[in-house]
């Protein structure tokens, strides 16, 4: 649900700079870059992942 | 009478038509790893996606509003979390012996592919920062270009096809670490 909703974000982004909404792509990158990097966080702090 | 600045802007615009369609050659791959060949994506497989389609924005952010230092600055951002995600996938499966993750693609696995590519985004924007000397403070929308509208709408086309393959895959729980079945085709 949480990847998929980052890939929501990222299609939005786009999204939002083709309706010139500049610091509104800005700002929605910036949200989707620090979510991901937090899912990553998870991943390797989560003692239930064992390997890939 | 276009000026040399003109000229310089137009090659940097298809500059970044040609690296958003090389991200999507990328990303279509992964796609076709995943349904040709049966491998599903891994969480971390996911999240290095995931950072292919922030590159994709932040070049259709410089296609959009022209190419400038914060565009490739967005470009750069992503394809930093993408190499720290692929190397994280690299070191996991380090260990002498270890098979790693789905089958390797040309000797090496597609993480380690993904982090190559990443690196190459980083280098490739270091040079065009060097060089480019269209950058400006202007951020007024522009006109897309056939060509370019083509590159932006595949690529938020694919975008749109991943939140969907992995809304398929995971279901609504936390995506499994050795995902082998389509969740929510097994409802």
């Amino acid at each position: 649900m949480v990847m998929a909703g980052l890939f929501a974000l990222a299609a939005a982004t786009m999204i939002v700079a083709l309706l010139n909404l500049e610091r509104i792509t800005v700002a929605l990158f910036l949200v989707t870059l620090v979510l991901t990097g937090l899912t990553l966080w998870h991943h390797m702090t989560d003692p239930l992942a064992i390997s890939l | 009478m276009e000026t040399a600045g003109d000229r310089g802007e137009t090659i940097m615009r298809a500059l970044n038509v040609v690296a958003l369609f090389l991200v999507m050659v990328v990303l279509l791959a992964a796609f076709w790893l995943q349904f040709a060949l049966g491998q599903l994506p891994c969480p971390l497989c996911l999240l290095q996606r995931v950072a292919f389609t922030l590159i994709a924005a932040a070049l259709v952010y410089n296609l959009k509003f022209g190419p400038s230092a914060r565009g490739y600055g967005l470009v750069l951002l992503a394809a930093a979390l993408g190499i720290a995600i692929s190397v994280r996938q690299i070191l996991l499966h380090i260990a002498p012996g270890d098979p790693g993750y789905g089958s390797p693609v040309l000797g090496l696995h597609d993480y380690t592919w993904a982090g190559i590519v990443f690196a190459v985004a980083i280098l490739a924007t270091g040079v065009v920062l060097l060089f480019d000397r269209t950058l400006t403070a202007d951020r007024s929308p522009h006109h897309l270009a056939p060509v370019a509208v083509a590159a932006v709408g595949l690529a938020l086309a694919i975008t749109v096809a991943e939140a969907a393959s992995v809304l398929v895959e995971c279901g609504f729980a936390q995506c499994p670490d050795n995902p082998v079945t389509y969740e929510l085709l097994s409802l």
